[in-house]
């Protein structure tokens, strides 16, 4: 372990000695996070707030810095900025165009998955809970969720040790998921609907996207505390529109991720920070998976995003994911047979 | 001596742009923050701007090198996510290493509880 660089050893990641300087004393985030509380409540927003002003603030700059300024990863981070602060959306058309839900959720699909960048789109009604405590519900009833998939073969280096390339890829999966959700937003604009797109990478985020994703049937949440797609396993990146258009939501499908990561330990053993646990967790009043904040974030920060247990997730594995939902939803069906 | 003064001015002036740019950028961007009062906003760009100020100030076919040097700190000090941000990122590291309750204002976090 050096000033700067930390150390994966067997007992878990030890950060390096600059990161324990400025990682705050008696913060964390899992109180944030509301583990342990069986009342339901709004979330606080833990992490990625971009000021270096509250408790992690210092450690989440120290991260940013990392990646900005590394040139293998700064050219996507300088297309982001730029879809973020200098394009703008179109005004909304005065005049509504008028068609049915179910036509406008058809081609608000297929204009999503017209784009090579796109892979999985999903749509759900905006619940309130999803939003952080401390920002305003925001205007659009509708999320629409855009998934890009990932590179598995760029995101998995990091086994190898390579962690720049997968954080290469998320950022650009991010990107480019954002440039899609712009032109997507600007579309249904001028139709004289609202809309508006966040990036995962965006400067200011309003609700939490995971529980929108899995009401939008995408997926289920994982043991590593991702989403599962049966489509695209664990390697993805979500953007979510929030609109006005009138639209039919999806519903939230059950693709047997829990009866897998009940059993499957592969994320739990191979993660450096031993911050994912085999046991789901009551955290704001519901029972999931959780991983503990305070022992992933330093290894997240120094490991250039880590991503270790996205890229051992066997649902990861490219073409893997809708054979293991088809075996586990049969497996179900013969145990409920049998019982 | 004259086609390398103007090469000079080519090279300056577009640094000294983008230090301007970023400047304004991040005064902005502040100014949005606190307007809109959001707890996470825009992030500065940090060093880009400050280093293109400089750049383009040594570059500049303008008063002796030393004065030049001398005002190095115009560029740093005027463009917030230079020398401002990593100030205050330096003061924040030192409170908090001090100051055992330093997030006393945001019970949020706090392990335990408050005291």
């Amino acid at each position: 372990m050096g000033f700067f660089s930390g150390e994966i050893t067997g007992d878990g990641y030890v950060p390096s000695r600059f990161h324990q300087l400025i990682w705050p004393k008696n913060a964390s985030g899992n109180k944030v996070n509301g583990v342990g509380d069986t009342e339901r409540y709004r979330p606080v927003q833990s992490y990625h707030k971009h000021h270096p002003f509250y408790p992690f603030g210092l450690a989440e700059q120290w991260f940013i810095h990392k990646c900005m300024y590394d040139f293998r990863i700064s050219n996507w981070y300088f297309k982001h900025w730029i879809t973020e602060n200098i394009k703008r959306l179109g005004k909304v058309a005065g005049a509504k165009q008028e068609d049915t839900p179910e036509n406008w959720t058809k081609t608000i699909k297929e204009r999503a998955l017209a784009d090579d960048d796109i892979h999985a789109v999903g749509i759900c009604r905006m619940n309130p809970e999803w939003v952080f405590a401390d920002r305003e519900i925001p205007r659009g009833e509708w999320v629409i969720m855009l998934g890009r998939r990932m590179d598995y073969d760029e995101f998995s280096k990091n086994m190898k040790g390579d962690f720049v390339s997968q954080c290469r890829e998320v950022i650009k999966s991010y990107v480019k998921g954002q440039e899609t959700g712009y032109r997507l937003a600007n579309w249904i604009r001028k139709q004289g609907y609202y809309a508006s797109f966040k990036g995962g990478l965006s400067d200011d985020h309003l609700f939490l996207v995971i529980p929108a994703a899995i009401e939008a049937g995408l997926g289920q949440l994982g043991k590593h505390g991702s989403m599962i797609s049966d489509e695209l396993g664990s390697s993805f990146r979500l953007t979510p529109i929030l609109t006005d258009m009138p639209l039919i939501p999806d519903k939230p499908r059950d693709i047997g991720v829990d009866d897998f990561c009940m059993s499957c330990r592969l994320c739990t053993r191979d993660c450096p920070a031993d911050a994912i646990s085999d046991e789901k967790q009551m955290v704001r009043g519901d029972m999931k998976w959780y991983v503990d904040f305070d022992k992933c974030v330093p290894a997240f920060n120094e490991l250039y995003a880590c991503g270790l247990c996205l890229a051992v997730c066997p649902w990861s594995r490219p073409g893997v994911a809708p054979k293991l939902t088809q075996k586990m939803l049969q497996r179900r069906e013969k145990k409920t047979a049998e019982q | 001596m004259y086609m390398i003064e103007i090469l000079r001015w080519l090279i300056a002036v577009p640094l000294l742009l983008i230090w301007l740019y970023f400047a304004a950028t991040n005064l902005r961007f502040l100014f949005r923050n606190f307007r809109v009062g959001l707890d996470a906003g825009p992030a500065p760009v940090t060093v880009v701007g400050g280093l293109a100020g400089c750049l383009g100030l040594l570059i500049l076919p303008w008063l002796e090198f030393a004065d030049r040097v001398a005002l190095l700190w115009v560029p740093l000090f005027l463009d917030l996510g230079s020398a401002p941000f990593y100030l205050s990122m330096l003061a924040l590291a030192i409170w908090q290493r001090m100051n055992n309750r330093a997030w006393r204002n945001q019970p949020d976090y706090i392990e335990g509880g408050m005291d």
